[in-house]
């Protein structure tokens, strides 16, 4: 199989060669070697880019916080800066891939992100690709994707970036940014370092949180050089350092409870572009470490991952072009509750895309994808999506975009590994989603307003859970089915109120019903909403500016979450309302700002008795200083 | 099972006192309510005391957050009963919340020492806790200890060192019982230690799995393994004075209802007599998915058995009449844990 792979690749770079004297102009300007390739392959998919001041406002918070505010996913968060896991669009953290770079970066023993160490310093671009398109993300997105990137751009000048921030509970967040080119060469930088006592007002109790300190350093570099104007190679880096004394329930106490991770993630990419074709091929290394410790008692593990792939991408008329890919990924786990302690895997998976327009305003894809896991059954996953410019008129535009697609999830190494409990024979889960969006953006002078609603159907299959058997002894099973359905809206508005005076405004709701349809282990769960996911959700976002001053507001809703299976109001999460404001400064070189959180001091869990902060404050002060 | 007896104690007593007087007066003693303890599920902060009113057989499911206005804790352990008031072990939480019967919350236990606290029990103004201690690197128990604890203060006043894992603790002729059992069956014994000098005079090996103690009518203490025995300890508690062996494994939680003791196992309730240790199928069979608490009603013999489901959600209750009669079966908290019977 490995030789199949290096077959593949020499195919590709070959075909490469043949064209390496014809202009690539125009097909430059579409593809670069950092770019979001993934999403120009996914016509019949609704992208949420999050706002540039959502992400400059929540800055100094993980990325969780950027992306519930920007969409309709629920975090579990087992307190402040604690373990957050995702659920989105009804499905469980395992479901939602996190890729950055094309790399996938779940934990490949948990198969889930931990999005308390992603903090937002480190990456640059954030996008979000609900649902099936993200079956491009390989296994296990089934609520979606979630895509980090750190872009390199050979055009830029070169700028210096260094921030602090401090705010209650003794955080403190410093940051440095490096980004720019210089000939042939391009980077970008970031260094930050973050620490909290996190010994906030339990408001719950009125006593301080103990043991729920963190700090946290990494770097994030990448460094690209362009070896021609058809050719460009990107090495980058990412090393991120956590420690955090894991938070107690409310009332317990803990002596000694902490953990540590480290992640380091690195790859290297060439990327050749013709004037008919693209070329890329990235090699990366990637190594996932994690201690926690309980009183003496310590639980560690270490994941290290090699990972390739390929793509070819290939226009063979004026409007369809084809890409072929293929991807190797080997994986050595280090747990001391594997059997021996360790587990060994080799997964490859193949794929071919098509795009293109059939019709002037309707534009196609196609995607077949295989993976391929010895002794796991993995269905192709293949995928349709469509986009339909329904109107044009002026600076009037009405989308239609609609999707399909079949797609599965691994299990993970702890489902298929643990000691005297996995089960290596377990199916992958298989998951068929439809959906379906409008979508419309309207100009009238400088008035700006846009509009979107998607529902989508999504009914997975072989859901993979833990549970007692006749022993009592936990183990993985698929036996569940389970149907998510729902709405997702979303309006923006942009109105300049009077000379220099713009105000912005963004509105989103989804309703989200993700039912048990088939339970072996449980029928009271039949027919019940799933657990963390709340069936209503809502966000605002506004902000009035004028010159350099920027007043912003944040509001999110979220509705009650049950936290059983049988949906008892008793257990449940009650809904509430987080109001976030700031104000700030800036000009070409000094940024400040001043934040509030929660302003009206609510009481609120995300995870069943786990206490949140109640109103906190953040000032933040930022210089740059340009170069050239 | 514990009970609450100071309101049948002062009905007692009122016996007592009108039989001096000579005017006997028919007193018909009455089970009020029955709290149901529910563990919760670790971390998840969510352990629960619910009452039912067997009267009307109506479930009321957070009597103590409704009563004090506040949460329990994190796994609640065990409770006690002692001087009309409850003790609560909340071993997720490390700490012990005393409310009274009413389940009006009063104070709590809390000191650093107090580390995966599993039981209590209280003679006069002393509180003896099972504490399991710190985990060791690989998650074992290497300095489990006896706290005692001041109750006038609740501060703690001593520590003795026990073997690990201990467990269920009981009270008599001024000696504490404890039991001890590690998962693996490799620690299956009991601790005797004298009050007074707060030295553990006697160890005493039993079958795996010892759980419950309880004293019977004839003031002979009974051990529940859970590996199938019924253990008998001698009066002066150095040595087994007999051991019923079943043909199954038994649950852990074992009741006394006039003369015998009552056991669950395998799906069926069984009596022992504690006179002639003749173990009888009452062939009153119960279907449950996750067995884990058992207790019977002091006055109407009245079996409840609890369900734990699936760990996760709410567990079952129960409720059988003493000839095997069904009569209610209702939602409790999650891994509903114990029964207490208000009886006046």
């Amino acid at each position: 199989m490995r030789l199949g792979v290096l077959f593949l690749l020499l195919w590709f770079s070959n075909e490469l060669w043949a064209q390496k004297h014809q202009d690539s102009i125009t097909v430059l300007e579409e593809v670069s070697v950092q770019g979001n390739f993934e999403k120009q392959f996914l016509p019949g998919n609704a992208i949420i880019l999050p706002k540039a001041k959502t992400l400059e406002f929540y800055s100094g918070d993980n990325i969780s916080q950027i992306l519930r505010q920007n969409s309709s996913i629920y975090f579990k968060e087992y307190g402040n800066g604690m373990l957050t896991t995702i659920a989105f669009r009804g499905t469980n953290a395992s479901q939602t891939a996190v890729l950055w770079h094309n790399f996938n970066i779940n934990s490949f023993t948990l198969g889930q992100t931990d999005f308390s160490l992603l903090p937002a310093q480190a990456i640059s671009e954030i996008s979000v690709i609900p649902g099936s398109g993200s079956s491009m993300g390989g296994s296990g997105a089934f609520g979606g994707a979630v895509l980090l990137e750190n872009p390199l751009s050979f055009n830029s000048g070169n700028k210096l970036s260094i921030g602090q921030q401090i705010g209650s509970f003794g955080l403190l967040n410093s940051k440095l940014n490096a980004t720019g080119s210089n000939g042939n060469w391009a980077y970008d930088t970031k260094v930050y370092w973050g620490k909290a006592e996190n010994d906030f007002e339990i408001l719950q109790t009125g006593e301080k949180q103990d043991n729920a300190s963190f700090e946290r350093w990494g770097i994030n570099q990448s460094i690209g050089y362009k070896i021609s104007n058809t050719e460009k190679l990107k090495l980058a880096v990412w090393y991120n350092d956590n420690f955090r004394e894991i938070q107690p329930p409310i009332g317990s106490t803990r002596d000694i409870n902490k953990q540590t991770d480290q992640n380091l993630r690195t790859h290297l990419n060439y990327e050749k572009i013709g004037k008919k074709s693209s070329f890329n091929i990235a090699t990366g290394y990637f190594m996932d470490e994690m201690e926690y410790q309980l009183n003496q008692a310590i639980s560690y593990y270490k994941v290290d991952r090699w990972e390739s792939f390929t793509d070819y991408k290939y226009h063979f008329s004026a409007r369809h072009q084809v890409k072929l890919s293929a991807r190797y990924n080997y994986i050595d786990a280090k747990n001391q509750n594997y059997e021996g302690g360790r587990a060994t895997e080799e997964r490859y998976s193949l794929g071919a895309l098509f795009k293109g327009e059939i019709w002037n305003g309707i534009d196609y894809a196609l995607h077949l994808r295989q993976q391929l896991v010895p002794g796991v059954n993995i269905p192709i996953s293949p995928y349709a999506g469509i986009s339909y410019q329904l109107i044009q008129k002026g600076s009037h535009r009405l989308n239609l975009k609609l999707n399909s697609s079949y797609n599965y999830r691994l299990p993970t190494l702890n489902d298929r590994f643990w000691n005297e409990a996995g089960n290596p024979e377990l199916n992958s889960e298989t998951a068929w989603n439809k959906e379906a969006s409008i979508h419309s953006n309207h100009k009238w002078g400088k008035h700006e307003a846009g509009f979107s609603i998607t529902a989508y159907h999504n009914a997975v299959d072989n859901w993979i859970q833990w549970v007692p058997d006749q022993n009592n002894q936990w183990r993985p099973r698929n036996i569940k089915e389970v149907l998510a359905k729902g709405i997702e809206t979303q309006l923006d508005i942009k109105i300049p109120i009077q000379n220099e005076i713009n105000f912005f405004a963004d509105f989103q709701y989804s309703f989200t019903q993700s039912t048990v349809m088939e339970s072996e282990s449980n029928p009271n769960e039949i027919g019940k909403q799933l657990i963390y996911t709340p069936l209503h959700k809502a966000n605002v976002s506004s902000s009035f500016s004028w010159k350099g001053f920027s007043l912003d507001f944040y509001q999110q809703w979220t509705g009650k979450v049950y936290t059983t299976t049988s949906n008892s109001d008793i257990y449940a999460l009650e809904s509430f309302l987080l109001s976030d404001i700031g104000l700030k400064w800036s000009n070409e070189i000094w940024t400040t700002s001043a934040q509030v959180k929660n302003i009206s001091n609510k009481e609120y869990q995300l995870y069943s008795g786990y206490a949140m902060p109640g109103r906190n404050f953040q000032i933040s002060i930022n210089r740059t200083i340009k170069i050239n | 099972m514990i009970k609450n007896y100071p309101n049948l104690f002062k009905v007692i007593a009122l016996l007592f006192f009108l039989s001096a007087c000579e005017e006997k007066e028919e007193i018909n003693l009455k089970t009020s309510g029955v709290y149901i303890y529910n563990e919760g599920s670790f971390g998840n902060n969510n352990a629960t005391i619910g009452n039912y009113d067997p009267e009307i057989n109506e479930y009321t499911p957070i009597a103590f957050r409704r009563q004090s206005n506040m949460s329990l804790g994190d796994v609640q352990q065990n409770a006690s009963f002692h001087d009309s008031k409850i003790y609560s072990v909340l071993n997720g939480s490390n700490d012990i919340k005393i409310m009274d019967a009413n389940l009006d919350y009063e104070t709590l236990i809390k000191f650093p020492e107090l580390d995966k606290p599993r039981d209590i029990a209280i003679s006069d103004d002393l509180a003896f806790i099972s504490n399991w201690g710190p985990y060791n690197e690989n998650f074992a128990l290497t300095s489990s200890e006896i706290l005692v604890v001041e109750l006038e203060t609740n501060q703690l006043v001593d520590r003795i060192e026990t073997q690990e894992y201990p467990e269920h603790l009981f009270i008599k002729n001024n000696k504490l019982i404890v039991g001890h059992a590690s998962f693996d069956g490799s620690i299956s014994e009991l601790s005797i230690m004298n009050i007074d000098n707060l030295e553990i005079e006697q160890t005493i090996s039993v079958p795996k799995g010892p759980q419950e103690i309880i004293e019977d009518e004839n003031g002979k203490i009974w051990i529940v393994c859970t590996s199938g025995s019924l253990v008998q300890l001698n009066s002066s508690l150095t040595s087994i004075e007999n051991q019923i062996d079943h043909e199954n494994e038994i649950l852990g939680d074992i009741d006394l209802f006039e003369m015998d003791i009552f056991f669950f196992s395998n799906g069926d309730i069984f009596s022992l007599n504690t006179t002639d240790y003749n173990v009888t199928n009452t062939n009153i069979s119960v279907e449950m998915q996750t067995p884990y608490a058992f207790g019977i009603d002091p006055v109407s013999g009245d079996f409840y058995l609890g369900d734990a489901v699936d760990y996760a959600n709410e567990g079952l209750v129960q409720r059988y009449s003493n000839d095997g009669e069904l009569i209610d079966s209702f939602t409790a908290g999650i891994i509903p844990t114990q029964f207490s019977f208000n009886v006046y």
